[in-house]
């Protein structure tokens, strides 16, 4: 890995937003109705408030070890034996994290663009060339990344189009009527809609810029995604009125389809798989940082990213994929991101100030 | 070893190739161009469906047949109609071009719009940019008319496409209607048609809604312009003919180019009166004027055209207050501006009680081409 060329800035930025544009901003009008309904939009940019301080507290971390990669650096602060059973859970939370964005997203394919089609050909294809982009190194997943950023500009493009539906502004009116304590409820609603910040600990000694920059970087993929959280939010809000979002199970594709033009129909189906190709792609980069714990040689590599991919796949397989136990494993792998994206960060941090560990520049 | 690894990657590809699990043949498919629904009148329980289905068969040398024929079936909602519709025609039915629904005004009535929709709103094929109507009189009896050559649907796209252009109906479709009647806090307005004398079909107005049913009152459609105006909902300018026809002598005709609307909710927190004023402005030229070369100034014109005119908005008012449909989306309004005020009145009694005072102003800038 360190062999490879460094990751440049903008590298990083658009590797960072496309990682954390997930599922969840597609769901969330729905689910934030549930809560803070028309001051979901407030729960957002606390959500993303609140991310911004925990990645300043990752920045934190890593900056102490600017060269060591998290699954030394755990080690470096803990001890071998600690070290080896925080890895292991990180580990085991990056397996989940891909089969569930596995499953979402072909439970999505399925429901809204191929019914026919069964899950098993869906998530392999998508996995298929997940897989085969894994098995190279960094620096071309991150080229990857960057060409394929290309798709958000057309989600941002074709959303500008919903504006010739009709518009009731009133929709959001009046603000914060939903109480305080719901506005809490909905940010950690929102708070999940925003994962994926936590690849940051895993790319900080790969990138080429340390210090500041890298923080500026970061800080700004954080804006920008909570920035389009909230306005994609917003717009499904004025366009489709509250009882309909509550019925709808994704608002933001569901207000696409009523667009209507003399040479095209239905853009809710050109908007979902463009909005899929970032998210099934963030796959990669789970998958490649869970097989590059143990070894950092190259050629090794790519065994386990075979053996990774065949594990996703076959806990894929084995999910049922009815509405209620997917909701479930939401829920599972819900807790144990609150320990690896939270818990174990501070716990190092902490440590990290209490034994006063810090890399020595050699 | 590679290249066995390759071979048989490219057939587990090939075999998984999505494509072909969702596929469907053209000529299998029947795809329908209009729905209706209306009331089975041997058994007033049921809804009886209609469908006109667009038949494709290639006739060699890249030609195609087109043929379109009308389906009835009748069961106890639409998704026992749907199954029997697909016994009834020979291929795949698709309705995800089904470019209007018309439903009966007796239907309309008696059984709640959004049990009829609701399956074409949740089905991933469901249009839901097609037109709604409603009818009088039977809605079959217009989807089987036979104008002309191409099916009855596309002739009453084309009627309601330019009737919006011109402002004389809202901009109504599936998705509209949907999400009006599952709003609370607004109603619907729909086209209102009817089978004429000479088979032809003709626009009579809009059919005002009150939640899930319709009122049976209809706006003329002077009137829902009129309505139109008030509900500040213009995306383009309109151009639109008012004609005061109260005296022969005295008519004339304004295109309107430019509205705007100003409305102020007021709420008299004492008594619970609740008063809503729409001020509409209305800018535009001269069409025609009896007795042409004018005699009249401008002003004079305008006071002439703003006295109809708001005269004409309070009959407007008067009657969606009567069928207690709130186009106007006054309780929006309300809980928008006053959240708690419907927490301790009931809105029908509110409704009831508004009052509404419409100030229409015309603007006359110019006289066209005569003096």
């Amino acid at each position: 890995m360190s062999a490879a060329e460094p990751i440049t800035k903008s590298q990083l930025f658009l590797l960072l937003i496309q990682v954390q544009i997930g599922f969840g901003i597609l769901y969330l009008p729905n689910t934030l109705q549930q809560t803070a309904k028309s001051d979901g939009w407030i729960s957002i940019i606390l959500a993303g408030c609140t991310v911004q301080l925990v990645i300043v507290l990752y920045w934190l971390l890593l900056r102490r070890f600017p060269s060591l990669s998290y699954f030394e650096l755990t080690k470096k602060i803990l001890g071998a034996h600690l070290g080896y059973i925080f890895n292991v859970i990180i580990y085991i939370y990056l397996i989940l994290t891909s089969t569930y964005i596995l499953i979402a997203s072909s439970k999505l394919v399925k429901n809204v663009l191929l019914t026919f089609s069964p899950h098993w050909a869906i998530g392999f294809l998508l996995l298929a060339v997940c897989i085969y982009l894994c098995s190279s190194n960094l620096q071309i997943i991150v080229r990857v990344f960057t060409i394929l950023s290309v798709s958000i500009m057309f989600v941002i493009l074709l959303s500008f189009l919903s504006f010739s539906l009709p518009i009731e502004v009133m929709n959001l009116t009046p603000v914060g009527s939903s109480g305080m304590s719901n506005i809490i409820k909905g940010l950690k609603e929102s708070l999940l809609a925003l994962y994926g910040f936590e690849i940051i600990l895993f790319l900080y000694s790969s990138a080429r810029h340390k210090g500041k920059t890298f923080l500026k970087v970061i800080t700004f993929s954080n804006i920008f995604v909570v920035a389009i959280t909230v306005y994609l939010t917003v717009i499904a809000f004025v366009i489709l009125n509250p009882a309909m979002i509550n019925q709808l199970k994704l608002p933001i594709v569901y207000m696409f389809r009523p667009l209507h033009f003399t040479m095209i129909d239905r853009i809710d189906l050109i908007f979902l798989p463009l909005w899929s190709i970032p998210v099934v792609m963030s796959i990669v980069v789970y998958i490649y940082f869970a097989s590059h714990w143990k070894t950092t040689a190259p050629k090794k590599n790519n065994y386990f990213v075979y053996i990774n991919g065949a594990i996703v796949y076959v806990l894929f397989l084995l999910a049922s994929k009815s509405d209620q136990s997917f909701e479930l494993y939401a829920k599972y792998l819900n807790s144990i991101s609150y320990v690896v994206i939270f818990m174990i960060p501070f716990i190092l941090l902490l440590f990290s100030y209490i034994l006063k560990k810090k890399e020595h520049p050699s | 070893m590679k290249k066995f690894t390759i071979v048989v990657s490219c057939i587990f590809i090939l075999l998984s190739m999505t494509g072909c699990w969702d596929q469907t043949n053209l000529n299998k498919k029947r795809i329908i161009n209009g729905i209706s629904f209306d009331i089975d009148e041997q058994n007033p329980e049921n809804i009886q469906g209609a469908v006109r289905e667009l038949n494709l068969r290639g006739s060699g040398g890249g030609q195609f047949d087109l043929s379109d024929e009308i389906i009835e079936a009748d069961g106890v909602s639409v998704s026992k109609i749907n199954n029997e519709l697909v016994n009834k025609i020979s291929g795949d039915m698709d309705i995800s071009k089904a470019f209007l629904v018309l439903v009966g005004e007796d239907l309309a009535k008696q059984e709640s719009i959004s049990s009829l929709f609701e399956p074409i709103v949740r089905s991933k094929q469901g249009y839901l940019t097609s037109k709604v109507a409603i009818t009088k009189g039977k809605a079959s009896e217009i989807l089987s008319l036979q104008i002309s050559k191409s099916p009855i649907a596309f002739y009453i796209l084309n009627l309601f496409e330019n009737a919006e252009k011109e402002t004389h109906i809202p901009k109504a479709n599936t998705f509209t209607l949907w999400s009006e009647v599952v709003d609370k806090e607004k109603d619907a307005m729909i086209p209102y048609i009817q089978k004429s004398d000479l088979n032809r079909v003709e626009l009579l107005g809009t059919a005002l809604f009150k939640n899930d049913y319709y009122t049976g009152e209809v706006l003329s459609i002077d009137q829902t312009s009129l309505a139109l105006f008030m509900q500040g909902k213009i995306e383009k300018p309109p151009v639109m003919k008012i004609t005061n026809d109260n005296e022969k002598t005295d008519e004339f005709s304004v295109f309107v180019e430019k509205v705007k609307q100003k409305s102020d909710l007021t709420v008299d927190k004492s008594s619970g009166k609740v008063q809503l004023t729409i001020k509409v402005d209305l800018y535009g030229r001269l069409q025609s004027l009896a007795g042409s070369p004018k005699k009249v100034t401008n002003q004079e014109l305008d006071k002439k055209a703003s006295t109809f005119l708001t005269e004409n908005a309070k009959e407007v008012t008067e009657i969606i207050k009567e069928a207690q449909s709130d186009i106007l989306a006054i309780q929006k309004q309300l809980n928008s501006k006053y959240p708690d005020f419907l927490k301790n009145h009931e809105w029908e009694k509110v409704y009831k009680e508004i009052e509404i005072t419409p100030d229409v102003n015309m603007h006359i800038q110019s006289s066209s081409n005569l003096k």
